[in-house]
């Protein structure tokens, strides 16, 4: 009887969850004349906004920028966080704590914080409307940092010795021996920044006014909010469902190393 | 040719008091089988990993056939090493850990599979080569290992305590099938162990290490029966030796050496290094196995007189019985074949193996 409680009880919280996520999916293949309806039915289901946002907007060209962006920065974060994270949980350095720590206080800093100042330094560098200037400050983060110190932490020393004694350099043994078994990590890293990445809408806003270098948050923010979709929230919806579609594959997919990741970071943690 | 020479190696880590190596010289001949033991932070498997580069020498030279490789990184010093926890690469085949070194240094993929098979069948592990390491069991594992470091035919093998994580009787089984392939590969190899047993059984020459420094380097039988020092006649042998302080008393004409109510006439040789020395104290030892029963003693040993003595506890190892005597408060350990009966309270009368006698001076070191 407990148990019965506490599955509607949770069944009633994942109703909370996902019914407005199923009521967009809904509502973006509804004629716009269902579309105030609550209901996940329609009678007439059609893609007409789907189709509509094609027509208005250059959506594929902006879905090519954030992949590109998103992707790129994703790369870049594993890559680096994965070094530093190396250096910082196996190799021997003066002043290796504090660098550490000057890695954490990094993450407290508010990004809002640094906003005006990355504009400008970006603006001084001519990067305004280029991928670079909406690559760059992503490429490495404070986060993905720990969460690789943290995992390479628990790899036996051992293990990297072995493949120093078998004719590894440093990049070799990362490489060959740390990434595969930080598999879970590296899956939690890459989804968390291909996620921010993908959503980011503040800092495209700051730097892209040329349409073409658009990413798909920015440019599907200004249709809706700027009042290219006409007010119909049916295109509207269609536009988020676009947006978030491949975040919801991406995390389907890799969801079990996801869990597994933050699970292990937060007990070694 | 595989020789090793550590020339005055020295090893301090920053913020310890003392070296942790003070300063070693040492030669390792081609082909031979060094064992380097001693109790735990004596500094065995920093020379190890000074061997094989993973640590810095903090000063002397490592030569490997007469080429110094003092400055170089392991992957450019031609030397293997099994690790105590075999270290190997989890996420890997039996397979692929073993080809990892081949690989690393580009080797064609034919070469690549005809070594590792050769290895496999050498190791008996040609039918787990798709399986993971987590899927074998210890035995195998160490034997994955081993292939992981025969497979590039390296100079010289180290192994750092490779048999400590296995159980009992897998450890005598693997001990045997190190010393057949050392006999097999003929290459030089530097073993570590905190383990007599493993030191006696596979060693051509034994060295023992206390504090970083060598307490005797010699063969395994030298080590245990002629100990240079009291701290190998106490680190060598289960039981280990016993040892007695004792003070020489001159008595018509020869040297007595007296421990408690044990008067001891020694050899001749020893009586005139006594004679010469004149030092006030000395230690006694003698193995366990050196004592015998008085009525049992063999005819071609010369013994010292009789002792009568209490068995506090007498502990059965099967065919052995070893015997904790007391003998009017001299007290040591005996061992005996297990052919009689004997339980603690029992009195027994015992005799020592003068012959066998190890004598020390108050420095510790052995007479002769």
């Amino acid at each position: 009887m407990k148990k019965l409680v506490l599955h509607l009880v949770l069944l009633a919280a994942a109703v909370t969850f996902i019914y407005p996520f199923l009521w967009m999916a809904a509502v973006s293949v509804k004629p716009a004349a269902e579309a105030a309806s609550l209901s996940l039915w329609s009678a007439h289901p059609t893609l007409a906004s789907y189709s509509a946002i094609f027509r208005q907007i250059p959506i594929g060209r902006a879905l090519c920028n954030s992949l590109v962006v998103a992707s790129t920065t994703t790369a870049s974060v594993l890559f680096f966080c994965s070094l530093a994270g190396y250096a910082l949980a196996k190799l021997r350095f003066r002043g290796r704590e504090t660098l550490f720590l000057v890695i954490l206080l990094t993450m407290m800093i508010p990004g809002q914080l640094t906003l005006i100042p990355l504009y400008t330094l970006i603006v001084k560098l001519g990067w305004t409307d280029s991928y670079a200037g909406l690559i760059a400050p992503g490429m490495i983060s404070g986060l993905g940092v720990l969460i690789f110190r943290q995992t390479f932490i628990s790899i036996p020393d051992e293990l990297m010795e072995a493949a120093r004694m078998e004719g590894c350099g440093e990049l070799g043994i990362l490489a060959r021996i740390f990434w595969p078994l930080a598999k879970p990590a590296m899956v939690t890293v890459g989804i968390i920044t291909f996620m921010n990445s993908w959503n980011e809408v503040l800092w495209p806003m700051m730097v892209v006014r040329d349409q073409q270098m658009m990413t798909m948050p920015q440019m599907i923010t200004m249709f809706s909010v700027g009042g290219q979709a006409g007010g119909e929230i049916g295109v509207e919806l269609a536009a988020s469902m676009l947006l978030v579609l491949p975040i919801v594959l991406a995390y389907s997919f890799f969801q079990r190393y996801f869990i597994e990741g933050i699970a292990t970071t937060g007990i070694k943690g | 040719m595989a020789k090793v020479v550590l020339d005055r190696i020295v090893k301090h880590y920053p913020g310890n008091d003392r070296c942790t190596v003070p300063e070693l010289n040492l030669t390792i001949e081609d082909g031979e089988f060094l064992v380097l033991v001693g109790p735990s932070g004596c500094g065995k498997s920093t020379i190890l990993r000074m061997i094989a580069g993973l640590i810095d020498a903090t000063s002397g030279r490592v030569s490997l056939d007469g080429r110094d490789i003092t400055g170089l990184p392991p992957k450019d010093r031609d030397i293997s090493m099994v690790f105590q926890n075999y270290a190997l690469f989890p996420h890997l085949t039996v397979y692929d850990n073993i080809a990892f070194g081949l690989k690393i240094r580009g080797a064609e993929r034919s070469e690549i599979a005809r070594r590792v098979n050769e290895a496999a069948e050498l190791l008996d592990l040609k039918k787990v080569l798709d399986k993971k390491p987590r899927e074998l069991s210890g035995g195998q594992r160490q034997r994955v290992a081993l292939g992981r470091a025969i497979v590039r035919q390296p100079k010289v093998f180290l192994f750092d305590e490779p048999l400590s994580n296995l159980d009992a009787k897998l450890r005598t089984q693997m001990r045997a099938e190190l010393a057949k392939l050392h006999r097999r590969l003929k290459a030089t190899a530097i073993y570590v162990t905190h383990d007599q047993s493993e030191a006696m059984t596979l060693a051509d020459r034994v060295v023992v290490l206390h504090a970083g420094a060598v307490a005797q380097c010699d063969t395994p039988l030298e080590i245990y029966s002629r100990p240079k020092n009291t701290f190998v006649a106490a680190f060598m042998g289960s039981p280990a030796m016993n040892l007695f302080d004792a003070v020489p008393i001159a008595q018509g004409g020869t040297m007595l050496l007296k421990a408690r109510d044990l008067l001891i006439e020694p050899p001749a040789d020893i009586v005139r290094l006594l004679r010469a020395r004149k030092d006030e104290k000395y230690t006694l030892g003698i193995r366990p196995e050196q004592i015998y029963l008085a009525d049992r003693k063999p005819a071609e040993l010369r013994f010292g007189p009789v002792l009568d003595c209490e068995i506090e506890l007498a502990e059965s190892l099967g065919d052995e019985v070893c015997l904790h005597c007391d003998a009017g408060g001299l007290r040591f350990l005996a061992t005996h074949k297990h052919d009689f009966a004997v339980k603690a309270g029992d009195r027994l009368s015992l005799v020592f193996a003068v012959d066998k006698l190890r004598i020390f001076d108050s420095a510790g070191d052995a007479l002769a």
